[in-house]
């Protein structure tokens, strides 16, 4: 599914909640859910999930019916034994020593089973399911993700953004990760399982997608104030719509249009904002915070915190510790007129 | 309830020597707390010795030998004396003569403890220098400690030989003295081989 | 083997036996009291070395720290209860997460596991207090020291907020400034002594304070749970000391454990943690185990098949426990290989503890169940607790964790078998053992009602939980977003809390009502088996007038009713008791229980003085040294006992 206007997010934000209430109901789908897998990792361990909880479910009912049948029998005991024979009771109940023993050599096949089935999925699930995959690097930092695309060939290719990544449907991902600061864990339950991003190592990962359509993910790992705010978006598109969307990233800013964008590139270069945020061709070239390049081609600001809206935009350079406190980036002194004038500007950064 | 008298203890002795005394086990267990504490301290030393390539770490010096060699054989002899101690206590011999040798103990822990800060020197490197620093540091710290408790110890009972009023239950608290300072000793052994021994070697 | 004391045989004529007069047991009674009597007042209470009343006071004030553990995961359920909800800002609730989680595992799980034991252990093995009773009382002031200094904290926004995990570099000097932080390592400094404390006692205490014949077969399964924890708490906890006093050095003196730059790593402090975290949990549910198993026992009136099994079943639990703590860690790059080991470990931990299920289930079979609350509490462990080893056989597998590792699952998973493994035999023994603490008894009615609610709320707060983590809803969150499709899971969820609040009002309603017009309970209400319940409720403080004498692991059931073999010849006038052998509980030697003093509440105050300061300066460490070495040697300098039996020998009147 994709869109015209990439400035709103794909699923708009009332039938996202329309869908998302039928998703609630029905609890299966949805677009962080690790229920409703996109790819084969993601499908594999789906597989394997109901074959645990099915086994579960029947050793449940097995057990409860034990618990009831033992309950009721007892209570046809007599209340004691007979005072010559003490309470021992062994010498009289073989049987008891033979269903022990059998439940629990039942308990052990059931256990050498299941450790039998969890180390041939994860086996199978460990090798790249494609030749040649996607190279993306990803950074972890509190509370964004930065994503780079490097070019093996040309370095001067690489492609920087955040908190949102395009993948080929079809084809393998390969990600390596770090971390800038603290422990993160980088999760998109409907393709994959989670992998940290600890600090002094490169963990790495691999997915595919193999169905177009936008997946949630967000850190999985605590990792200070806004961890709950730390999210972001993995869209899967055809490999054609991919490529565009590549050599679109690999341009440089677009120059402002009109001259209310052209005052808001001035106000953003004379403003700290140029301090932590970098835009390719221009002088901003900071790597504190997300790089804005192409922010008008992102779905979310803030890490997946709000759609990519005007308005949103305002609000969060304004203040964004009112939408997400404790983040890094301070509030911003800043007068409504050139406020527009700088969102706009920050509106034709595609 | 009807109660019938079944044992007279009255006769049973005031106190038992060894595994048969509470204090003993109250000792053990320590020995295992701390015996586990240093477990994970070498185990942390070799943890972190795969985050170097050299060991130690480059531009840190191997630890000098002749101070720390010194004092592991010192800790080690001071076991003889402890020991004839605590062969003495369980005889019930004269209290001036094993007050004598637990003092003669006591110098042999302070001489331990002095040259502990030497070694302090040897290893080179500073706590907060790296994670090697850090965890070379820690263990002699944590041991410096236990010699410091051991030799405190040993030096209370001590002059108890010497002061009075003696009672049983002090013999029995002399040969578990002895234990744990047999344990302060020999951990050191161990600990010394980890620091000084093994980066020549491995 | 030959005994030294005439083992009692119920076929005996009646001829030969010769019970003590009430005269007799009279004048036994007045000296025990005389000489053990500890008086009223606040004096006679900071000094006491009772085991008794320090027991209480650490049951008492750890379920204080469980009800205020509640609140904040009431506060938490309010918060997530709505999508974007305001009820609190993500400090306060990062805070929050953490005190509960902090509070729940170090300041109530483990200390009333203990304490229950500290109790119950010395009157059920026989014998008059634990081995060392000012230890004892030691260990409780450093506990309610390290607790204060936690909720202080917190009640003045300093409390820790990186999770009770605190992993580092989030936990480290760089992410966390201020002292919230060390604050929470030495909160566990203070927890771990007195949880060491505990252990040293409640080992020496069983293994050398037995009644004669109570040989290690004979041993009651709890007490047997009991020493099993404490060998557990003494290998696991030096390993979060270790890792706690490690990141304090980081925070204080720049120490490089966990700096990556330095050669510290980030997963070091997780394998610290987890060696410990991981049997943390089997050491409170062991005794939980154990206490199934005198309820079990008492209520189907059979002696607990297959004693030897429940016995190793135990001792494979705590072993087992030791190798797990990896699959906290399967979404770090460890190497797969290994990770796979523990994938087989945390399967195979499931086996013991269900030999243990089997065997009650073959108890139950055999014998005549009376639904008691107690007992109730006891099928409410099995329905819970199977479900959260299900869950917990469930994530032991890498992909399937990979999925549901830090997300609500978990959650669910570990709330299923701490409420339901630990939890609810904790509240069985609550109403098994509330009458010999007490003297009176706990209302069944109520107790019914305590159990429904409890059973119900806690289905109803934790299982939505498992599809929410399935869902995609991380923990530690402390809000999330409308579209997520989580509200109304999270609202069942935050209704379920509500229940519980419930249960837990009609628990100390119950209790309340119960201490004040109970019905009185006699010695032996249930009419169990083993010693404790032969000797009056509440026990009197010397606990048995007369040590008993065993001969079977029932004691009360194997001897004439009404009628029990004791030991004389104990002195009465100072506090004696009696040290047996390990294996076989023989006779040994007579054993002088130290008397009441205050060194223990000064030395908890010095040493918990400097441990705090250490949280600003290092210069904590050795005042605090030098002031612990100070007391500790008044503390062992001999007292004067009077008309002591050896003569006091002074060293120039000796040879």
């Amino acid at each position: 599914m994709t869109c015209a206007r990439p400035r709103i997010p794909c699923e708009s934000s009332v039938r996202h909640s329309v869908i998302a209430l039928a998703i609630a109901l029905s609890g299966c789908s949805g677009i962080q859910s690790a229920l409703d897998p996109k790819g084969p990792k993601a499908a594999g361990v789906l597989h394997l999930t109901w074959f645990l909880v099915g086994t579960a479910a029947v050793v449940y009912v097995v057990v409860v019916a034990m618990l009831v049948w033992v309950l009721r029998r007892g209570s046809q005991s007599p209340v004691d034994l007979d005072p010559k024979l003490g309470t021992e009771v062994t010498e009289h109940h073989g049987g008891m020593k033979t269903w022990v023993v059998s439940a629990t050599v039942m308990t052990t096949i059931i256990l050498i089973g299941f450790v039998f089935v969890d180390l041939s999925t994860a086996r199978s699930l460990s090798t790249v399911g494609g030749a040649a995959p996607l190279r993306i690097d990803v950074v972890g930092h509190q509370w964004w993700w930065e994503v780079k695309y490097p070019d093996p060939n040309d370095p001067q290719n690489d492609i920087e953004t955040a908190n949102e990544i395009h993948v080929p449907v079809g084809r393998a991902v390969l990600i390596k990760m770090k971390s800038g600061d603290v422990i993160h864990s980088f999760w998109a339950p409907n393709l994959d399982g989670k992998k940290d991003l600890i600090p002094g190592h490169e963990t790495v990962t691999w997915f595919r997608a193999d169905t177009v359509g936008v997946y949630r993910g967000q850190c999985a790992e605590f990792c200070g104030y806004e961890h709950a705010k730390m999210a972001f978006y993995v869209v899967a598109e055809p490999r054609i719509e991919f490529e565009r969307w590549l050599a679109q990233q690999r341009a440089e800013a677009s120059t402002p249009g009109d001259s209310l964008a052209q005052g808001g590139e001035r106000v953003f270069l004379s403003s700290s904002c140029a301090m932590c945020h970098s835009i390719a061709g221009t002088g901003a070239g900071s790597n504190n915070g997300p790089d804005l390049t192409h922010l008008a081609s992102r779905r979310t600001i803030a890490a997946g915190t709000l759609p990519n809206t005007a308005a949103n935009l305002e609000s969060w350079i304004l203040d964004p510790q009112m939408i997400k406190p404790g983040a890094k980036m301070p509030a911003n002194r800043i007068d409504p007129q050139s406020l527009r004038a700088l969102v706009a500007y920050l509106q034709e950064l595609k | 309830m009807k109660r019938r008298p079944a044992f007279d203890a009255a006769a049973l002795p005031d106190q038992g020597f060894s595994h048969h005394a509470p204090i003993w086990w109250g000792n053990t267990l320590m020995m295992m707390i701390e015996g586990a504490g240093f477990a994970i301290l070498v185990a942390t030393y070799f943890y972190i010795r795969h985050n170097f390539d050299t060991w130690p770490p480059a531009r840190t010096e191997l630890p000098a030998l002749p101070i720390p060699t010194l004092n592991v054989a010192i800790l080690v002899v001071s076991i003889l004396p402890m020991w004839y101690v605590a062969k003495l206590a369980l005889k019930h011999d004269k209290p001036r003569t094993i007050g004598g040798l637990l003092l003669l103990c006591v110098v042999f822990g302070v001489v331990a403890a002095v040259l502990r800060i030497f070694e302090f020197k040897a290893v080179h490197t500073r706590w907060d220098t790296n994670a090697y620093g850090s965890i070379v540091w820690s263990i002699l710290g944590i041991h410096f400690a236990h010699i410091l408790a051991a030799t405190l110890e040993t030096l209370i009972i001590g002059i108890l030989m010497f002061v009075g009023p003696i009672e049983e239950k002090h013999y029995v608290d002399i040969t578990v003295n002895a234990v744990y300072w047999y344990f302060v000793a020999l951990s050191w052994v161990a600990l010394y081989t980890v620091i000084f021994l093994l980066p020549r070697f491995l | 083997m030959a005994h030294a004391y005439a083992l009692p045989s119920p076929n005996e004529p009646d001829d030969r036996r010769r019970f003590i007069s009430e005269a007799e047991e009279q004048d036994v009674r007045t000296r025990l009291e005389q000489s053990w009597e500890e008086g009223s007042g606040l004096y006679a209470w900071l000094t006491s070395t009772s085991h008794k009343s320090i027991a209480k006071r650490y049951i008492v004030t750890a379920l204080v720290f469980f009800a205020l553990g509640g609140i904040e995961a009431a506060v938490m359920r309010v918060q997530l209860s709505r999508p974007e909800n305001h009820f609190v800002g993500p400090d306060l609730y990062n805070q929050i997460f953490t005190v509960h989680g902090s509070t729940m595992m170090f300041l109530f799980a483990v200390p009333v596991m203990e304490a229950i034991g500290l109790y119950m252990v010395p009157i059920m093995i026989g014998t008059r207090n634990v081995a060392f009773p000012r230890l004892n009382a030691l260990g409780y002031w450093m506990y309610l020291i390290g607790g204060v200094l936690l909720y202080v904290a917190f009640f003045s926004n300093t409390g820790p907020d990186a999770g009770w995990f605190a992993y580092v570099p989030l936990a480290g000097p760089a992410y966390s400034p201020g002292k919230r932080i060390d604050i929470w390592a030495q909160m566990i400094t203070f927890t771990e002594i007195a949880g060491l404390i505990g252990a040293v006692e409640i080992i020496t205490t069983v293994f050398k304070q037995r009644a004669p014949g109570m040989s290690l077969n004979r041993i009651p399964l709890f007490v047997w749970s009991e020493v099993i924890m404490s060998f557990m708490i003494i290998f696991a906890l030096p390993a979060i000391v270790i890792a706690s006093g490690a990141l304090a050095a980081d925070r204080l003196v720049d120490t490089h454990f966990f700096n990556p730059a330095e050669g510290g790593d980030a997963l070091l402090w997780q394998h610290l943690f987890w060696f410990f975290g991981h049997p943390e949990v089997y050491i409170i549910l062991i005794p939980a185990l154990g206490m199934i198993s005198s309820i079990v026992t008492t209520f189907t009136r059979r002696s607990i098949f297959g004693y030897p099994a429940m016995v190793l079943s135990l001792i494979s639990t705590a072993f087992l426990g030791f190798s797990l703590w990896v699959h906290h860690m399967f979404a770090t790059p460890l190497p797969q290989l290994g990770q796979s080991l523990f994938t087989a470990a945390s399967a195979a931990i499931a086996i013991p503890t269900g030999i243990q299920i089997f065997c009650w289930m073959a108890t139950i079979w055999s014998g005549r169940p009376r639904y008691t609350t107690a007992f109730m509490f006891v099928i409410g462990f099995v329905l819970l607790f199977v479900l959260g080893g299900l869950s917990g056989v469930m994530i032991s597998s890498i992909p399937y964790d990979l999925q549901v590792h830090d997300t609500f699952f978990v959650v669910a998973h570990f709330h299923y078998v701490l409420i339901g493994g630990a939890v609810f035999p904790l509240w069985g023994a609550f109403y098994y053992w509330f009458p010999k603490m007490t003297g009176r008894l706990l209302s069944e009615r109520a107790g019914k009602w305590n159990f429904w609610l409890f059973f119900a709320g806690v289905n109803l707060t934790f299982f939505p939980m498992h599809f929410l983590g399935l869902m995609g809803m991380p923990r530690r969150v402390y809000t999330y977003l409308p579209e997520m499709g989580w509200g109304n899971l999270n609202l069942v969820s935050s209704i379920g809390a509500v229940v519980i609040v419930a249960s837990a009002i009609v628990f100390v309603g119950n209790v309340v009502v119960s201490l004040r017009g109970g019905t009185p309970s006699g010695d032996n209400p249930w009419g169990a088996s083993t010693l404790e319940w032969a000797t009056p409720s509440p026990a009197p403080i010397y606990n048995h007038l007369f040590i008993p004498i065993v001969n079977g692991r029932e004691p009360l059931w194997t001897n004439p009713p009404g009628e029990l073999p004791v030991v004389t010849g104990l002195r009465t006038d100072r506090h004696e008791g009696l040290i047996t052998s390990l294996m076989d509980a023989e006779p040994e030697h007579r054993y002088e229980f130290k008397q009441p003093t205050i060194l223990p509440l000064i030395l908890a105050l010095a040493g918990g003085g400097s441990i705090i300061v250490a949280i600003f300066t290092p210069w904590g460490v050795t005042i605090g040294a030098a002031l612990t070495l100070l007391i500790l040697f008044c503390w062992f300098w001999p007292t004067i006992s009077p008309d002591h039996d050896t003569p006091r020998r002074h060293p120039r009147e000796m040879p």
